[in-house]
């Protein structure tokens, strides 16, 4: 995210800026009078005017003070003239202009006009001069460039204006971008803390002293997690309180009950039956108040010394002594060393939970196998413990959900299994709590196979 | 109710059940007169202390979840006078509530719903303790234990310490009685709780420990300045006599 947004960002309004600064040179140059324009314009008056004083020096003072003239021309100018006769021949005696002097001298005789030629460096311009009628004279001048070097002081010139201009941007851009992304990082933390959860997360006081959309956005996150958090401990109390409320008139069905069984009813059976059903809501009543307790998100389970290895084998133990009634057998197929900080009864209870889901589930004359081992690469330690049915296992669509409360496998509900379906979430949660996970995978060959990963 | 067992304790055997639920009081009632024992109910917090501490009754059943007042603080006002024994109704699976109930000195506890049979064994578990003549009278001899600066005077559920009187609630006599008999040698927790709590232990069942915890704290540390009741890490308890080394 942060490369990203804030590399657009960046980008975008460096490269606009840029574009903009390019622009705006293309205009300037497109609407102002081209260089060479502005100095052939200068180059005529000033010519006409030179050549005219050029002929009335030689007139009153020969062809020294016309040295002289020309000279002073060139040192305060940089224009290297000389004064050609009719016949091409220079009247000033300074050094004969090259090759197309003659040239330009003559069109220029012909022409009256200012006459020009230029190659790379330097421009030629001429101009005729009447005496008395006759044009007899000629200034020829040699122009160090004027164009080339204008032309190219121009392009280094721009080229600094570019860098400048490309500086400026970028500095200008990181700022924006900097200023743009960083609220967006924040509510980008918050919301992630959120959805892990964290309902008590806000933004208002990171968002620092601005006063736009952005903060406006924190402001409205905060209300939305608000609400969320108001709605979500709406919904544990009122579960919490709902099964607080239901023990009431179970607590008198039961008494009611033994009361039927004192005065010795006829069909024990029935009795029975509604002492079944009552001991199953109960369960349930338990494992309600249970796992609301556990996301209340005030559970902190108690951080002792708890060894694994004890407690798989006790639920094992038990199991199996209940499993072999059933016909089917629990049995541990690899163990290790291993304490970790937690909750002793809460740690036996999810434990036990997956394994008597497993005996629930495995079919008559198989195997439920339990084990644990340290995990060779997880980086930190990690103990596995794994249980694995022989049962039907569950479709593979199905398995990011058996975790979740009351989930079924199918339409019918397995009654005769005897669960109550919290028992896989409450383990979930356990675990989650204790800093752990769980994952269920369809074992090779069938059934279904659950690890409870915990750091150790 | 007129239909008395013959087996049934007379006279009459009262219990006071404190609980907000009336329609379950008249349901346990009705089920304990047929056990053979009488049932008061009382729905008020403060009420409920002075009535279970007037001597009145043998046993007070207390719901730790009345409104207003709580359990708790009724049982902690209750034994500030009275040692009558008191078995908690708690939530099912709260086992802080039972722990702090325990440290509080309620006998024992029952999660709610109960199975009213459970709840008469519970009764009749306690009431073994508080009232040994139960098994007849003249079966059992005036007894008298001591270790140390500790004599018991089993008949007459005494304790004295140095010749000062200390005060124990039945569950924690029993425990008392046990490990005193056994001085010396480890007495097992799970035998602990069947001899002074008539049952089993659940798993992580801490009742023992709490009653033990509180004995101790009555007590106080031998002269010598020892520890007169060692715990062994998930075997038992020991009550160790003065420079003598106890036995596993």
């Amino acid at each position: 995210m942060v490369p990203g947004v804030f590399l657009k960002i960046l980008l975008w309004f460096w490269t606009s800026l840029v574009l903009v600064a390019l622009a705006l040179e293309l205009a300037i140059t497109a609407t102002t009078t081209p260089v060479e324009v502005r100095v052939s314009r200068f180059s005529e008056s000033v010519l006409t005017s030179h050549a005219h004083e050029a002929v009335a020096i030689l007139d009153r003072g020969g062809p020294r003070k016309l040295a002289r003239f020309l000279d002073e021309l060139e040192r305060t100018t940089r224009i290297h003239a000389v004064l050609l006769d009719p016949d091409g021949y220079d009247v000033s005696g300074r050094t004969v202009p090259p090759k197309p002097v003659a040239m330009v001298a003559a069109r220029a005789l012909a022409s009256g006009q200012t006459e020009m030629e230029a190659d790379g460096h330097t421009a030629v311009k001429a101009r005729a001069v009447a005496v008395s009628g006759e044009r007899r004279y000629v200034l020829v001048a040699a122009v160090p460039i004027g164009l080339m070097r204008l032309l190219h002081d121009g392009l280094y010139a721009q080229g600094l204006r570019l860098l400048a201009v490309l500086l400026t941007a970028a500095a200008a851009c990181y700022g924006l971008a900097r200023y743009v992304v960083r609220p967006l990082a924040t509510l980008r933390a918050a919301t992630r803390a959120l959805a892990k959860g964290d309902l008590s997360v806000r933004v208002g006081s990171t968002m620092g002293r601005r006063t736009d959309e952005f903060m406006e956005l924190g402001r409205d996150f905060d209300r939305m997690a608000e609400r969320l958090d108001a709605l979500v401990t709406a919904e544990r109390r009122l579960l919490r309180d709902i099964s607080h409320e239901l023990r009431s008139p179970l607590a008198r069905l039961n008494v009611a009950l033994g009361l039927a069984r004192q005065q010795g009813s006829e069909d024990q059976a029935v009795l029975d039956r509604i002492e079944r059903e009552a001991e199953r809501l109960n369960a349930l009543i338990a494992q309600l108040l249970m796992l609301a307790w556990l996301e209340s998100g005030t559970a902190a389970p108690a951080r002792k010394p708890v060894d694994l290895a004890d407690i798989v084998r006790e639920v094992a133990e038990d199991a199996a002594f209940e499993a072999k009634s059933r016909g089917r057998e629990v049995d541990i197929a690899e163990t290790c060393d291993a304490v970790v900080l937690g909750d002793p009864e809460l740690l036996h209870s999810a434990v036990e939970n997956v394994v008597r889901n497993a005996v629930r589930h495995t079919r008559e004359g198989t195997v439920v196998a339990v084990g644990m081992r340290h995990d060779a690469h997880a980086v930190p330690a990690r103990i596995r413990i794994w249980v694995r049915d022989h049962g039907g296992g569950v479709p593979d669509a199905a398995l990011p959900y058996i975790f979740q409360p009351f989930y079924r496998v199918g339409d019918a509900r397995d009654r005769g299994t005897g669960g109550v379906g919290l028992g896989l979430t409450i383990v979930h949660r356990t675990i989650q709590l204790h800093g752990g996970t769980v994952s269920a995978v369809n074992a090779p060959g069938g059934g279904l196979l659950v690890e409870l990963g915990l750091p150790g | 109710m007129t239909a008395v067992r013959p087996n049934a304790p007379t006279p009459m055997t009262r219990v006071l059940l404190v609980d907000d639920d009336a329609e379950l009081a008249e349901l346990v009632g009705e089920y304990l007169a047929r056990e053979g024992f009488s049932l008061d109910a009382e729905t008020d917090g403060t009420r409920a202390v002075d009535r279970a501490a007037s001597g009145d009754y043998q046993l007070t059943l207390l719901d730790v979840m009345l409104p207003g007042v709580s359990g708790f603080d009724v049982l902690r006002a209750l034994r500030a006078t009275s040692r009558i024994p008191v078995l908690m109704l708690t939530a099912r699976g709260d086992d802080v509530d039972r722990i702090v109930g325990l440290e509080l000195g309620a006998d024992d506890y029952l999660s709610k719903p109960f199975n009213p049979r459970e709840l008469v064994a519970r009764i009749r578990a306690i009431l073994r303790r508080t009232q040994p003549d139960g098994g007849g009278p003249g079966e059992r001899l005036p007894e008298r234990l001591s270790v140390d600066d500790v004599a018991v005077e089993i008949d007459r559920r005494l304790v004295r310490r140095a010749g000062a009187p200390v005060e124990l609630t039945a569950v924690e006599f029993a425990l008392l009685e046990l490990l005193m008999r056994a001085a010396g040698s480890v007495v097992r927790r799970e035998d602990l709780a069947r001899g002074a709590l008539g049952r089993s232990l659940l798993p992580f069942d801490r009742s023992i420990d709490v009653h033990v915890s509180r004995v101790r704290k009555k007590l106080g540390p031998r002269p010598d300045g020892g520890e007169r009741i060692t715990t062994l890490r998930a075997v038992g308890y020991l009550y160790t006599r003065q420079g003598v080394p106890g036995r596993l």
